[in-house]
Parts: C-alpha cells; structure tokens; sequence
C-alpha cells in the first residue's frame, strides 16, 4: 500500500466486485419500481 | 480531506494516446472527463432553454391583465420550466461535475461502468428531445405542473404520453449515473483513501446517488401508473373507479422531497470544497458534516407531507411532518456554522468561486428560513399554493443548488481548461447575479404574504408593483447568464496559464490539484497513495 501501484484498470477481483454491487443497486432500483406499482395496485383492490 | 497527500509521480502520468478525432470522439466516449464536459454543456444548454421559459411566465405577469401567452400555452411554460431546470439543468450539472471531479479526487483513472456512463447521457439527450418536441403535439405541451397531479393532468392531449415516456428515460439515465457514481467510489479509491479522508464532494455524492436510487423508481412508477389510468382504464387516481387523487400526491412527494436533497447536496459539498481553499484552512469538523449530510438524507424520507398539509389529514400526521421537517434544520444548522467556522480566523481571499459559494451561503439560509415558516403546519394554510413557495423553492434552488455550481464552475475550470477565467468579468457576473437574483426572488415572498396565488397568469391590480420590481430581476438575472456563457467560451479558448494547483495552497485540499492544468485525457494509471 506504500508504493505507487500501475494502475491497468481495475483487477479481476474489483471488476467482478463492480459488475456484483451494479447489479445488486439496479436491481434494489426495480424492486422499488415493481414495488410502488404493486402497492397502487393493492391499495385499488382494497 | 487536509490530511490528502501523494507519493511520488503518481498524479501526472502521461498516457500513450488521446481522444478520438471529430464528432465520433462525443458519441462513443467513454472518458470521465469528456463525458462530464457533455454533461455541463448539456445542462447550460437545458438552463438557458428553462430560462428562456422563466422569461416568458415573468414577461405575460410584468403587468396586470392578458399580454402575450395564453392561459394554455402559460401553463406548459410553468411546467416544463420546471421539468427542464430540475431534470435538464441542475440534476445533469452535478452529474457532470461528478463526472469530471470524483475520479479525479478519489484518484480513480475513470469511472467504474464507462460504458454505461456514455449510454446515460445520451439517454438523456433523448429524453430532453422528446420532451421538448412533446410542446408541439396537438392539444399543447403537459400543463399540469411540474408535480403532474392527476385528475388536471389527465386532460393533457397527446403530450402526455411523450412527457412520460421522457421522464422515465431521464430517471432511467439518472439511476445509471447514480449506479455508477456508487460503484466508483465503492471500489476505486486510491490505496489508503479511506472513506473518513474522501474530500466532501465524493461524499455528499455517494449518499445523493443512494436517494437517487430509492426515489427516482418511486416517480416512475407514478408516472406509470398515470399512463395506465389514462390508456388502459385503470384508476389508480380516479375517485369515481375506487382510487384516489391524494395517493398520488402521497407517491409523488415520496420522490418529490428527497429530490430536492439531490439537488442541493451535491451544492454543500461543492461549498464545502470551496470555503477551505478560500479560507487556507482545513474544514472545520469533517465528521460531523458527513453525518450531517447522511442525517438529510435520512430525514428527506419521513417529511413528504409537509407539500400536502390542506389535503386533510389527521392531526398527528401534521404534528409528525411538521416536526420532521423542522429537524432538518438540526443537521442543516451544523452545516452552516460548520462552514462559517471554517472561514473563522481564516486568512480570507474572494476570487469568484468564493463569492458565490458565500452567496450561497446567505442566500441558501433565506430559503432555509422561509422553508421552517412553512413546517409549521396552520401557517402553512395561509401560504400553500401561494408565491411564498414560490420564493422559497426558489432561493434554495437558484442561490441555493445553481448559484454552488456557477462556483464549481469557476473553482474547476481552470483545472479542465488550463486556462484562468476573465477574472474581471468573472466577478461581474457575480455581483449581477447576487443583485438581480434578490430583486427577482425578494418579492415574491410579499406577493405570497399578499394572497397571490402560484401558476396564474393574470392577477389583482394589487399585486401589480411588486409583479413588475420581479419581472425586471428576471430579466436582468437573465442577461447575467449569457456573461456567464462568454466567460466559459473564453476562458475555453484560451488565456493566463495556470499551475496543477491553480489557487495558492489548494494542494493539500485534494488529489484533483495534484495534476496538471488542464487535467490530462487520462489520469491516475498510477494509483496514487494517500497517507
């Protein structure tokens, strides 16, 4: 951690880390899309 | 951020080639600075679109009576003035000074998806386009307020389902911003950055990308489910098929609130870049105001109401929202005296970015100030719907959230340009800006204590002096931006050179100074360490 380190992009490990919280964060997006919709839904029904 | 420091030559490697030549360089970019210059240059264009806008509401209520626009075709201009500064303008401003900024700070070579980078802002390049064309479909443009309140707004003609769709690709490219804004500084701070030593910029961004995430889905699916009452016979909103109107001011203001938090706290974390530099003094209390800038956030979900007080609601709910909202003032409060600490003993300077980040600060309070007189719910009665809120909102967002960007801009930009702005004209700007944005503004606090209602485009006689002290604000704040233009083309072409520090002492402020002016096409292929 104390010496300057090349820097070729990210490594394996942060891209699979990147592509993981990416899609966890879109599809915590979604959720919350479907969920809203599905609460309108239920609030017509009750 | 005052403990930042870089080893070796960390910051200024060269590399080994550059940008794409001629119009393709735009389209398939997929560099952070490029694609943050699109931003920024987006956004000026969507803000002098919006003010032309404004400029047409102030001009129709310059006097009494009908003068040049009708009713209709005001109406969208309210609308759609709206839409496009809070979703052309201030949102794709502070994504673009993320873009630039938060690798550069965080000492990342780019962004962590930059791919999906390039595809979010040409998604809303798209989304503006339809939304503007949408002013042209028969039947005129959406005229509902910016807040779309069904039933009014399902009396749109053809418009509405082009402003919808417009709006869910804006929200669609703001969650991918967001998304990736996150991942960033999740997974590419420089070794030894921790997230304690992250400069304020970065921070206020990480949480605004979180309320980006959690409430831009909310306002789709409302918007959603406008489009489904209008064309496919449900009635989410309709009364008379079992819905309800009031549910969707509930949704809205879901999303609504905290929006407003996206806006402006990106515009702290701008101020709090900007005062330490000025002052030659590490912020004061860095801890409490990244809490401060967390408990916002957190607050910004449980005061929605307070925008719907007349609606009817039982007494404890008004009791709840009002002393919600009023909290936010707690962490807000520690931010302002935070600042003014800073400065305390400071060894001051006032070069234009330090000018309108202290006009911020004044100014932002005002609409603070006036933001607590409306949490208090029976006063509220008297004020709703008047143009009280409409000088409120306004001062929070235009000194407030536009006045920290113009000090970004004029922070940042000999670092993107290499060049030092016109100095001299540059403080122009500001005292024009600073001057009319009051003799706009100002006044309409009087309007509103006065009984004038928002969103009419004529009024009582009574109203007519201060109307017309506000339409000559509006004109003049507006001739002050196309200086502003200027100053930005000019100081692009060329001008003084300036250092890898640019403002005298600004290097132990943060890894963004340590490179060389203007910000070579890459950065950071070294990782630079931070003690």
């Amino acid at each position: 951690m104390n010496e300057p380190r090349l820097n070729q992009g990210p490594t394996d490990e942060q891209r699979r880390r990147i592509r993981r919280n990416a899609v966890v964060l879109g599809l915590l997006a979604l959720g919350i899309y479907v969920a809203f919709i599905a609460s309108g839904v239920l609030g017509l029904r009750g | 951020m005052s403990a930042t420091q870089t080893h070796g030559h960390a910051a200024d490697h060269h590399d080994d080639h550059g940008p794409a030549k001629g119009i393709t360089r735009w389209l398939t970019t997929t560099n952070h600075k490029d694609i943050g210059t699109m931003y920024l240059v987006f956004s000026l264009v969507m803000f002098l679109i919006g003010g032309a806008m404004a400029l047409v509401i102030r001009a129709e209520l310059f006097v009494p009576g009908m003068q040049l626009v009708d009713p209709g075709f005001f109406n969208t201009m309210t609308t759609v003035h709206a839409l496009i500064m809070v979703f052309g303008a201030v949102m794709p401003a502070t994504v673009g000074l993320a873009n630039w900024m938060i690798p550069l700070q965080i000492g990342a070579p780019d962004m962590a998806l930059p791919r999906m980078n390039n595809f979010s802002f040409w998604l809303l390049v798209a989304a503006f386009s339809l939304l503007i064309l949408s002013l042209f479909m028969p039947g005129g443009g959406p005229a509902s307020g910016w807040t779309l309140y069904p039933p009014l707004v399902l009396q749109t003609g053809d418009a509405l389902p082009l402003a919808i769709f417009a709006i869910h690709l804006a929200g669609a490219s703001s969650i991918m911003g967001a998304i990736n804004i996150i991942v960033t500084i999740m997974n590419l701070r420089a070794p030894g950055m921790t997230l304690l030593k992250m400069p304020l910029f970065p921070w206020t961004w990480l949480i605004t990308a979180y309320l980006l995430i959690a409430v831009m889905p909310v306002f789709a699916g409302a918007v959603t489910m406008l489009l489904t009452d209008h064309f496919f016979g449900t009635t989410f909103f309709a009364a008379a098929g079992g819905g309800d109107p009031v549910l969707y001011q509930h949704i809205f203001w879901f999303f609504g609130h905290p929006e407003v938090y996206i806006m402006i706290l990106p515009a702290f974390g701008i101020v709090s870049e900007i005062i330490p530099t000025f002052s030659r003094k590490p912020l004061f209390g860095y801890d409490a105001m990244v809490y401060a800038t967390a408990s916002i956030a957190f607050l910004s979900f449980i005061v929605w109401a307070h925008h719907m007080f007349t609606v009817g609601m039982p007494l404890a709910g008004e009791m709840f929202f009002m002393l919600s909202t009023m909290l936010i003032a707690v962490p807000t409060g520690v931010k302002v005296f935070n600042w003014t600490a800073t400065m305390w003993k400071g060894s001051l300077s006032f070069e234009t970015p330090m000018l309108f980040a202290l006009a911020f600060l004044f100014l932002f309070t005002i609409g603070g100030f006036s933001g607590l007189m409306m949490a208090i719910a029976p006063v509220d009665f008297q004020y709703h719907d008047t143009y009280f809120i409409v000088a409120h909102f306004h001062y929070v967002l235009v000194p407030g959230a536009v006045f920290a960007i113009m000090a970004a801009v004029y922070y940042w930009m000999p670092k993107w340009t290499g060049h030092m702005y016109d100095t001299k004209l540059a403080n122009i700007h500001f005292w024009m800006s600073a001057i009319f944005v009051n003799v706009l503004f100002f006044p309409q606090h009087f309007l509103g204590l006065a009984g004038m209602p928002r969103r009419i485009p004529d009024y009582s006689t009574q109203f007519a002096d201060w109307n017309m002290v506000s339409s000559i604000g509006a004109f003049g704040f507006g001739l002050s931006q196309l200086l502003f233009v200027y100053i930005i083309w000019k100081c692009a072409k060329g001008g003084q050179k300036v250092s890898a520090e640019v403002w005298d002492g600004a290097r132990v402020h943060g890894l963004e100074w340590t490179v060389p002016s203007p910000a070579p096409y890459h950065t950071f292929d070294e990782a630079p360490v931070v003690k």
